[in-house]
């Protein structure tokens, strides 16, 4: 256990005996993070100020070391923080009301960071404490100190310095209820240990203690006494030295040459942890995890911030999570929630899943975030058990967590294709068609299927192996009862194959029967673009460049295909259309329909693609959602459907910007026939 | 003689003469064990000795409290021999940047983050590991000195400019300064955003382009302070205009909504005001009337009411031609 007021009065002894400027600098590594979250506290998160702060105590703990033998360090350098962070608070004031700020460019209005109300009242409370609670509250709290430090630093007994702090306590609960801020004297201090020191790095530490030591005083005198002085400090010094060498090397043997000698260095926060073993109450692990988190995002906090969760019992994990909810921000949530629920998955995972959904855990990260760890930890239980995963899938399948997701569609749909990417995948596939069975709906049976067939990003074909393992998955799909969404799944999961691994696709295309063709003609043409050179990057993966894959050609060969399977030349034109609609630009798919009216029928097609611009404001090339919509729509061939649909679309321009809607009125965008229809619906608006 | 340095003089001098007598009684004076670290007279081969018992301590570790706990040994390493140090640890455990070579990025990035990085890209950029030393040094740097970390960012996308996908090895192996992607720039922006806001969003504008990270950029900012200090990366704010929202407009308005999740009244007094629409809870009361209004109460009903039609005996026809009209549109 580190003894860190001993260690301060050795090193200030030290640096003021010889002037080590390595006693100093760990005094410095030792205090600072108090010092400067102390500053940052009073000075509403200036870091900048709070380091200029921090810069003048320790310049000024360099000139007065000598006189300061008698009294408790940390209690010294959190005076003078205070009063120097005041006096700039003063002084800031003083000079904006007089400058014109580089900041009110964007109305900066300067106040205080709406943190709470104790942050805020902490160390005006502190203040009015006598010294020796104060001091005791500081070392105890605020430099995370355990209580025989706090007694050692305090000249007391250990049983005596937790007596100071609980009656320390007691009078900063009594302070702060006078002033209207309730807080039991138990909670508060959990709630102090928050506002403890966060670590600084190295960097900080090293500049504060190289300025500090340039305004440390020189040695000044005459005559022979001025050459005397260094003379005298030459000798003491290196027999210091030189005999501490001695003494520690002789009691040095047989010890790990690395064992730190001195007090704390660069890691005095990370052992902070030290403290959590004395501690373990969950509100001390909640500001034990603030603290942490509070330092920069590497691999140095994660293993700090471990430390602290593997304090909390896989039994606690709810407990834990339902207490830190309010007291933890989005981000530290994200960070410790997840390492904490996978843990206790693996002890049980039933349990730690419901309870994820019972709480809406993810709702209390942020949503991408959230969404993410209830996808990561389900699959991570199917990876390992999946009958009894997909059964607690199907049973919580109304669940409202698992109705809606921070990505596209419904979350329990995300973990309903997982499972199916995993069973199709098995040689015995009864338990993938009573998983399809078991869902509600055949949209539902389609959409599971979604990940497989490309239909969203994150499409996982390109894990299939070989070329048996994919003809074998295309099987089991053209085999599925419903011939309704069946086809189209087979297609697109065809052409999700051809882009992801093209000559895989041709091998296997090649040994389908004739009755197929037509389908991996139209699986062809609706391939944007197919796999080509695979580009080391970086990161020791692949960078996969694209090739375009050309519409026109795969156009003929899909209309050669159905003919040759005999099919209506309508039929045919109505798969390609659908198609081509969502694979063409806008002016190449609306000329197509242009060209084969009367030949097909695409009504259904049109409608949808002009409904996507339904739901959103916006533009497109200044062209507003609503006449992109209305230009779609306008080639649909039911009149009822069409004349509704672009007055739908043209009452919204009109609602949401009038002048926009008069403006596009006499443009050729609009179909003509519909003039007089717009002109009326303008004029019923203004 | 310059009467300034004479105490100089006369400190060396007694130095000298101490250390010889002491040496005279023989005591050797050899420096402490947390010197010996320090002092490069000892060489490498006590560095490397020290370093392989911390390997092995972490190795053996079991828990993250005995890991850190042999972690912190790497302190004592003085940032001048952190090279040294690197250059005799295994840096890749696993496929993955070790533990040690990360700590030790760590903290010299905290010294001096470009010399950690140009080290990084040299040693690093073959084995796999350059995104996961890059992470950890950027997060460090920007902790330390998140200005002198902005303005790197800003020259290196300046000397090449950031690829949309990955950098490609071959073409990393061909530069002897690190070559930044897209997501490259955009862990930048991630690392800066809570220490320096306006230093985060100047390197997030130079990345440009769209990310699904974005809003995880703007969230992070936890104050309104925060926001304003982020909009000073911008130019040309006065000229923004609501509806027309395009090229880095589209940031500032990510920023403005922030600004208005955080505070709505102290949004509503901004002089951007204007740019968004107000979210006071009398937005729906002062819905307009007549068919300007309607489609509000449409996207309203149906948003709470999905699947069930309103109550329409009350209404006008033209009120019911309008709805079905929507209806058809939105469906």
């Amino acid at each position: 256990m580190v003894m860190m007021e001993d260690g301060s009065r050795q090193l200030l002894r030290q640096f003021v005996e010889v002037r080590s400027e390595e006693a100093f600098r760990d005094l410095v590594r030792l205090h600072a993070p108090m010092v400067f979250n102390t500053a940052l506290r009073q000075l509403a998160g200036d870091r900048a100020a709070a380091e200029d702060v921090t810069q003048e105590v320790f310049t000024l703990l360099s000139r007065k070391a000598a006189g300061l033998g008698g009294v408790v360090l940390a209690g010294w350098l959190y005076r003078q923080t205070c009063r120097r962070a005041s006096n700039l608070i003063r002084t800031e004031t003083r000079r904006k009301l007089r400058e014109t700020s580089a900041m009110e460019q964007v109305d900066r209005i300067h106040r205080p960071d709406p943190s709470d109300d104790l942050a805020r009242e902490l160390d005006a409370a502190m203040e009015t404490l006598p010294t020796k609670s104060r001091d005791a509250l500081v070392i105890r709290y605020f430099e995370g100190a355990d209580f025989s430090t706090v007694g050692r630093a305090l000249g007391i007994s250990e049983e005596a310095a937790r007596k100071q702090v609980h009656r320390a306590l007691e009078r900063l609960g009594a302070i702060f209820k006078r002033k209207g801020i309730t807080v039991a004297s138990v909670s508060l201090g959990g709630t102090l240990s928050g506002f403890g020191a966060t670590p600084l790095p190295d960097g900080f530490v090293s500049r504060i203690s190289t300025q500090a030591l340039k305004g440390a005083p020189v040695a000044v005198g005459s005559g022979w006494f001025y050459l005397l002085k260094p003379m005298i400090a030459g000798v003491a010094a290196t027999s210091l030295v030189t005999a501490a060498a001695m003494t520690i090397r002789s009691k040095e043997v047989g010890q790990d040459s690395l064992q730190p000698l001195r007090v704390e260095g660069h890691g005095a926060a990370l052992s902070r942890s030290r403290s959590i073993s004395e501690d373990t109450s969950l509100v001390s692990l909640i500001n034990e995890i603030k603290r942490v988190s509070s330092g920069p995002a590497n691999a140095l906090t994660t293993l700090r911030l471990s430390v602290v969760l593997d304090q909390i019992g896989d039994d606690q994990v709810a407990e834990f999570i339902r207490l830190a909810n309010g007291k933890l921000n989005p981000q530290e949530r994200a960070a410790t929630y997840g390492r904490l629920l996978e843990r206790w998955l693996e002890k049980d995972p039933e349990s730690a899943m419901t309870f994820v959904l019972e709480d809406d855990v993810g709702k209390q990260v942020d949503p991408h975030t959230g969404s993410k760890l209830i996808l990561n930890l389900f699959e991570d239980w199917l990876r390992r058990d999946d009958p009894t995963s997909r059964a607690w899938l199907l049973k919580h399948w109304e669940n409202p967590v698992l109705k809606e997701s921070a990505f596209m569609g419904a979350l329990g749909m995300h973990l309903a294709r997982n499972v199916v990417d995993r069973l199709i995948r098995a040689d015995d596939k009864q338990p993938l068609r009573d998983f399809l069975r078991a869902l509600p709906t055949d949209a539902d049976r389609k959409a599971a299927f979604d990940s497989l067939a490309g239909n969203v990003p994150w499409g996982s074909l390109n894990r299939f192996g070989d070329v048996n393992e994919g003809l074998d998955c295309f099987r089991f799909i053209r085999e599925l009862p419903d011939s309704a969404w069946n086809l189209d799944v087979a297609r697109k999961y065809l052409s999700h194959w051809m882009e992801t691994d093209p000559d895989v696709f041709e091998k296997a295309a090649s040994t389908l029967p004739r009755s197929d063709r037509f389908l991996v003609a139209l699986a062809r043409l609706s391939t944007r673009q197919v796999s080509g050179e695979r580009i080391p990057g970086l990161s020791g993966g692949f960078t996969v460049q694209s090739k375009p894959n050309n519409a026109s050609a795969r156009e003929q060969e899909a209309i050669q295909a159905g003919l040759d399977l005999g099919l209506p030349r309508g039929e045919i034109l109505a798969s390609v259309g659908a198609i081509l609609l969502d694979r063409l630009s806008e002016e190449d798919a609306l000329a197509w329909v242009d060209a084969h009216r009367g030949e097909v029928q695409l009504d259904e097609c049109l409608a949808d693609r002009a409904r996507r611009f339904g739901s959103a404001d916006g533009a497109i090339d200044q062209v507003p959602f609503e006449i992109i919509g209305i230009r779609w729509a306008s080639r649909i061939s039911d009149v009822e459907l069409r004349v509704r649909m672009c007055r739908g679309a043209f009452r919204k321009l009109c609602a949401r910007d009038l002048q926009n809607a008069s403006e596009w009125l006499d443009k050729p965008d609009l179909p003509s026939d519909m003039h007089d229809t717009f002109q009326a619906l303008v004029e019923e608006s203004r | 003689m310059n009467r300034r340095l004479n105490p100089v003089i006369v400190f060396c001098a007694s130095c000298a003469a101490t250390a010889w007598v002491w040496n005279q009684f023989g005591t050797d004076a050899k420096s402490l064990p947390t010197d010996r670290l320090k002092s490069s007279a000892t060489g490498n081969r006590a560095i490397s000795e020290d370093i392989h018992s911390v390997l092995r301590d972490l190795g053996s570790a079991e828990t993250s409290e005995a890991k850190l706990k042999s972690a912190r040994r790497l302190d004592q390493v003085s940032v001048d021999q952190i090279r040294s140090g690197l250059e005799e640890t295994p840096l890749v455990d696993e496929g993955q940047l070790s533990l040690v070579a990360k700590l030790f990025l760590i903290r010299w990035a905290g010294e001096d983050g470009e010399a950690a990085m140009n080290w990084a890209w040299k040693n690093l950029r073959s084995k796999g590991v350059w995104k996961s030393a890059y992470r950890e040094i950027i997060a460090a740097w920007a902790w330390s000195q998140p200005t002198k970390l902005c303005e790197w960012a800003k020259r290196a996308a300046r000397n090449n400019k950031p690829v949309l996908g990955e950098v490609s090895l071959a073409d990393a192996e061909k530069s002897d300064h690190p070559l930044l992607d897209f997501d490259g720039l955009n862990d930048v922006s991630q690392c800066l955003v809570s220490v320096a806001p306006r230093e985060a969003y100047e390197v997030f504008l130079i990345r440009g382009g769209l990310s699904s990270d974005d809003s995880k950029l703007t969230r992070s900012l936890q104050s309104v302070s925060a926001v304003q200090e982020a909009l000073l990366a911008f130019d040309g704010l006065e000229n923004l205009q609501p509806d027309r929202w395009s090229g880095s407009g589209i940031y500032a308005n990510s920023l403005f909504h922030r600004w208005q999740d955080l505070d709505p009244d102290d949004f509503k007094r901004s002089r951007f005001a204007h740019l968004l629409p107000d979210r006071s809870p009398l937005e729906s009361a002062s819905r307009p009337e007549g068919p300007r209004g309607w489609i509000s109460e449409f996207y309203e009903w149906t948003s709470f009411h999905p699947s069930a039609p309103p109550d329409m005996k009350d209404w006008s026809p033209e009120k019911t031609e309008a709805w079905k009209d929507y209806e058809a549109w939105r469906n």
